[in-house]
């Protein structure tokens, strides 16, 4: 990992650090005046020290850039990223329908997608990938772990 | 003793729990041999699967995950070149030449499997060794003791499992920021609930754990369609017969190379941090230096395999160390174990072997049972390994992302919700392996943060009045304090000196 890597996520560990500070402990811990500790301790020692590490390695990278300027670096793939996205909204569309349709017919919809974002040929494989493999899950989850799917 | 003994040996040997056990270690070296797919990402997809069992069987089940997997790593490092876990890495070094080059994939598997099987059971035998006088003098620590304790491993796993001190101390704090969330264990108060009733028991360590370490994995190896399917896999079949058989005086020839790598292999498994990694990097390199014939290293040594393979395996029993005595997991599968041990109701630590000793006991037979099976199914199964490596990864990975949302499904208790959470800690993980924090350092930091928390409220009670003079009767947790003073100086030095 690079010297940018170090800058961004230093950066967003600053970030969430204040986040903590400014707005998630303040509005979202409650406090009991039973306890001889505030409930919202640990997460404060948690927030200062993620803003001083954070801090840290933001100056860590910042020093190596200066040290190496006009050094070409990649950050993450980003056609990478933009496919884990697809991936990720496809499988909230999947949880959404199995609450919807179901199991049975969420899961195989999802199981032929994401076998064809993987390899995008051998379409008989993949009706039976879909049709097999969430069918042997379900008879399994429902009848040997006796356990209901949605 | 001799009742609970009885009582444990009835237990273990029920069939249910033989099978389970037998199950588990089936799952583990498949899993394990699929290149991306590695024991602890086993573990996770099968913590699911435990949780109509008995405690015994649930906990052998993964403990033969755990297992299986360190041997499957090793099937992909001698047939692909790809090893399933890093830690099979440097066993890759020498089983791919001897399979793919000299032609004898049976011979490379073989070694790898019996060494394999001796590490694993050489560091059961220390762990239960050790085990008992460990765990009673840790019975006698306090609250102030075990903060600080926690406090040492947490330093050590973030300064040695990763690159950075910094980005391992960052992870470890994400983690332990995210087990605080939900009602707190005295009172009334909640934390980062939003409102959503859901979360007020906290946040399920099944959707946690499986949505950083099993689901980006997943994710990654699916938009990149690699994976599986893998052509040219050596099977063996045109070995000459007699070539194919691992001779005695063959395994013989290996045997220091195995007892090094099951010492090694077991002294670092016993400290946190470092690592199956480690252990197999150290053992190679020990025994290549001690060998008779280290220009053989790195071209299908014999030698080389065992002392490689037999490190990794020993690593897993000697974690065991840690979690049952102190209740401290070494590494990610132990933090999984330790998830597991909680969800059916057992709390590790060094009152578990007074208050659960028909488990423990239980469970040390149980891990024997796991290494036999090993040896078992992973002999009888040496042909199927290229069937196995030759699935397309079309079908192998999405049914592994289906598989987790099952899972987390079953399991977390709370429906689709802690399916929805799964995705989140997925996206979690993704980034911080992008930007390298050590999802390892992040699960750890998430299992122990409870404990943490409750034994920091503790110690500042019992420290409040007097903290300076206080903490003078815990000879203890000075001394862990200083080492973790100690082991961030040592890193601080060892990164500085590396940058200049």
């Amino acid at each position: 990992m690079g010297p940018k890597h170090d800058v961004l996520g230093g950066g967003l560990a600053v970030t969430f650090g204040l986040a903590l500070l400014l707005w998630l402990i303040p509005f979202h811990v409650s406090e009991d005046p039973g306890l001889r500790l505030p409930v919202s301790i640990l997460p404060r020692i948690v927030a200062w020290l993620l803003i001083g590490l954070g801090t840290l390695q933001m100056a860590g990278g910042v020093l190596r850039l200066s040290a190496t300027p006009g050094r070409a670096e990649l950050l993450p793939d980003r056609s990478e990223a933009k496919m884990v996205l697809l991936v990720l909204v496809i499988l909230a569309l999947a949880v959404t329908g199995m609450s919807w349709a179901g199991y049975l017919i969420a899961a195989p919809l999802l199981m032929a997608a994401l076998a064809w974002i993987h390899t995008p040929s051998a379409p008989l494989r993949i009706v039976l990938a879909a049709l097999l493999g969430p069918g042997v899950i379900y008879v399994a989850v429902r009848f040997v772990f006796e356990r209901m799917l949605p | 003793m001799s009742d609970i003994l009885l009582q444990a040996a009835g237990a273990a040997f029920q069939i249910s729990t033989i099978l389970a056990v037998l199950a588990g270690v089936a799952i583990g070296i498949v899993i394990g041999a699929i290149p991306g797919l590695n024991a602890a990402m086993a573990i996770a997809v099968a913590v699911p699967l435990t949780f109509t069992m008995s405690p015994l069987a649930a906990i052998g089940m993964l403990v033969g995950v755990m297992k299986g997997g360190g041997f499957g790593g090793a099937v992909g490092a001698a047939l692909l070149n790809t090893p399933g876990e890093p830690s099979a890495a440097a066993t890759a070094l020498d089983a791919y030449p001897l399979a793919k080059e000299q032609g004898k994939p049976r011979k490379a598997l073989k070694m790898a499997l019996y060494s394999s099987v001796a590490g694993d059971t050489w560091s059961d035998i220390v762990l239960i060794t050790f085990a008992f006088p460990l765990a009673k003098v840790a019975g006698q620590m306090g609250k102030v003791e075990q903060t600080a304790l926690i406090l040492f491993s947490f330093t050590m796993i973030a300064g040695l499992s990763g690159r950075s001190l910094i980005r391992g101390l960052i992870a470890t704090l994400l983690g332990l920021l995210f087990a605080l969330v939900g009602r707190i264990e005295v009172g009334f108060a909640e934390r980062f609930t939003f409102g959503l009733l859901e979360l007020s028991d906290g946040l399920p360590i099944a959707a946690v754990a499986i949505g950083v370490l099993a689901l980006p994995e997943v994710l990654i190896q699916i938009v990149r369609g690699r994976g599986g399917g893998s052509e040219g896999v050596p099977t063996g079949d045109n070995e000459p017969r007699g070539s194919k058989a691992l001779t005695f005086a063959e395994y013989w020839s290996a045997r220091w190379a195995i007892v090094r790598g099951a010492m090694i292999g077991t002294l670092i498994g016993a400290l946190p941090g470092l690592g199956s990694s480690v252990a197999a990097f150290l053992s190679y390199g020990v025994s290549k230096r001690m060998s008779r014939h280290p220009e053989k290293f790195g071209k299908g040594s014999l030698e080389g395999i065992a002392a490689s393979e037999s490190a990794n395996s020993a690593v897993n029993g000697a974690n065991l160390i840690p979690l049952l005595t102190l209740g401290i997991p070494g590494n990610v599968t132990a933090a999984l174990l330790i998830g597991a041990f909680i969800i059916h109701g057992v709390d590790p630590g060094p009152a578990v072997f007074t208050k659960d000793a028909p488990l423990i006991f239980g469970l040390f037979i149980a891990m024997f049972i796991a290494n036999a099976g090993v040896l078992l199914i992973g002999n009888f199964s040496l042909g199927a390994f290229a069937l196995i490596l030759r699935t397309p990864g079309q079908v192998i990975y999405p049914l592994v992302a289906l598989l987790c949302i099952t899972g987390v499904y079953i399991s977390a208790g709370m429906g689709l919700m802690g399916v929805w959470i799964m995705l989140v800690f997925g996206v979690l993980g993704y980034l911080m392996r992008r930007f390298d924090y050590s999802v390892v350092n992040f699960v750890i930091g998430f299992v122990l943060g409870d404990a943490f928390e409750q034994n920091l409220r503790g110690s500042i009670t019992i420290l409040h009045r007097d903290p300076w003079h206080g903490i003078l009767n815990h000879p203890f947790a000075i001394a862990m304090v200083a080492l973790t003073a100690a082991v961030v100086l040592a890193i601080m030095v060892r990164s500085i000196r590396g940058r200049f």
